[in-house]
C-alpha cells in the first residue's frame, strides 16, 4: 500500500506484514526489516482495455460491486507544469517532464524509448553495453523490452520522463 | 510512471490521502530549518535520505507535525480495510 513517502519523485510502497519501505521502481527495501533486500522485477504489460481486448477476445474480467472512482490524477496528468519536488526539475532536458517514457535497465544501463516513438515505430533498438535492446509493441499494445542476442524479456517500466530520470539520469534515449 | 504512472486509473478504487497528495508538485517553499516542503498547499516534512536523496513524508492536515508514516498518525488515517481516509 502507499505509505505517504516519496523519493526521488515516486511513491514509496509500505509493506503491510512487515512495514517494510519499498521502492516501486528499484524494487529496493529503503527502510525496514527488510531493508537492502531487492525485489525481482518482473515483465508485465500496460496497455488499454481496447488493445488487450482486441488481441484476447475471451479475456475473463474480475469485477466488484462497488462503483468505480473516476480517475483520481486527471488534473494531475494533463498539466504539463505539475511535476517534480527538485531533482527531476534540474535533471530533465531532454524532453518535457511530463512525456511518457518505456525504460528498461539491461547489463547496469538504462535505455528508455518515447511513448511517441513507439507509437511511430512497432520497433525501436539501441546499442547497450555491447548488446542490443529492442523495444517492440506486442499484439496486446504493451511495450516490451528484449535483449536481442538472447531473446530475454527485459521488464519494462513505463513513465513520465521527470520521474525516470530522477533514478536514472545517465539513460540512453529513443526518440 | 514511474510508477509513479504505473497502475492507475479505473482499475483504482480506494483512493488515500497519500494517493491523492503524492504527485503534487508546482511551486515550493523550503521552510527554513523545518525541513519541510509545501507543494499546492500539502505540507510534507523529510522522513530520512536514501543514497544521496530525501525521503519526504506527507504531513496530514489537523495532525500537527506528524507525518503519515508516523505510527500515531498512520492509525488515525487508517480505516479497518487500509488506507482509505479521505478529505
Amino acid at each position: 500500500m502507499v505509505s505517504g513517502m516519496l523519493w526521488r519523485d515516486s511513491l514509496i510502497m509500505l509493506d503491510r506484514e512487515t512495514e517494510t519501505l519499498w521502492s516501486h521502481v528499484t524494487g529496493e527495501a529503503l527502510r525496514g526489516p527488510l531493508a537492502g533486500k531487492k525485489l525481482e522485477a518482473l515483465p508485465v504489460v500496460q496497455t488499454t482495455w481496447e488493445r488487450w481486448l482486441k488481441a484476447h477476445p475471451d479475456t475473463q474480467v474480475l469485477a466488484k460491486d462497488e462503483p468505480v472512482d473516476g480517475p483520481a490524477y486527471e488534473s494531475y496528468q494533463s498539466d504539463p507544469d505539475r511535476f517534480g519536488l527538485g531533482r527531476a526539475k534540474r535533471a530533465i532536458k531532454k524532453l518535457p517532464g511530463k512525456a511518457l517514457v518505456h525504460g528498461t535497465v539491461f547489463a547496469g544501463a538504462a535505455v528508455a524509448v518515447t511513448e511517441a516513438a513507439m507509437e511511430e515505430s512497432k520497433e525501436r533498438e539501441s546499442s547497450v553495453s555491447g548488446n542490443t535492446v529492442l523495444f517492440r509493441r506486442s499484439s496486446d499494445g504493451g511495450i516490451r523490452a528484449f535483449e536481442k542476442k538472447s531473446g530475454n524479456e527485459l521488464p519494462v517500466t513505463r513513465a513520465y520522463w521527470f520521474a525516470w530520470i530522477a533514478f536514472y539520469p545517465g539513460t540512453q534515449l529513443i526518440e | 510512471m514511474v510508477r509513479t504512472e504505473t497502475g492507475r486509473g479505473r482499475a483504482v478504487r480506494k483512493r488515500g490521502f497519500a494517493s491523492r497528495v503524492l504527485p503534487l508538485s508546482a511551486i515550493l517553499c523550503i521552510a527554513a530549518g523545518l525541513n519541510t516542503v509545501s507543494a499546492e498547499g500539502r505540507e510534507m516534512k523529510i522522513a530520512f535520505e536514501h543514497d544521496g536523496d530525501p525521503v519526504y513524508e506527507v504531513i496530514p492536515p489537523g495532525s500537527g507535525s506528524r507525518p503519515l508514516g508516523d505510527r500515531s498518525a498512520r492509525r488515525a488515517w487508517s480505516t479497518p480495510d487500509g488506507w482509505t481516509a479521505r478529505i
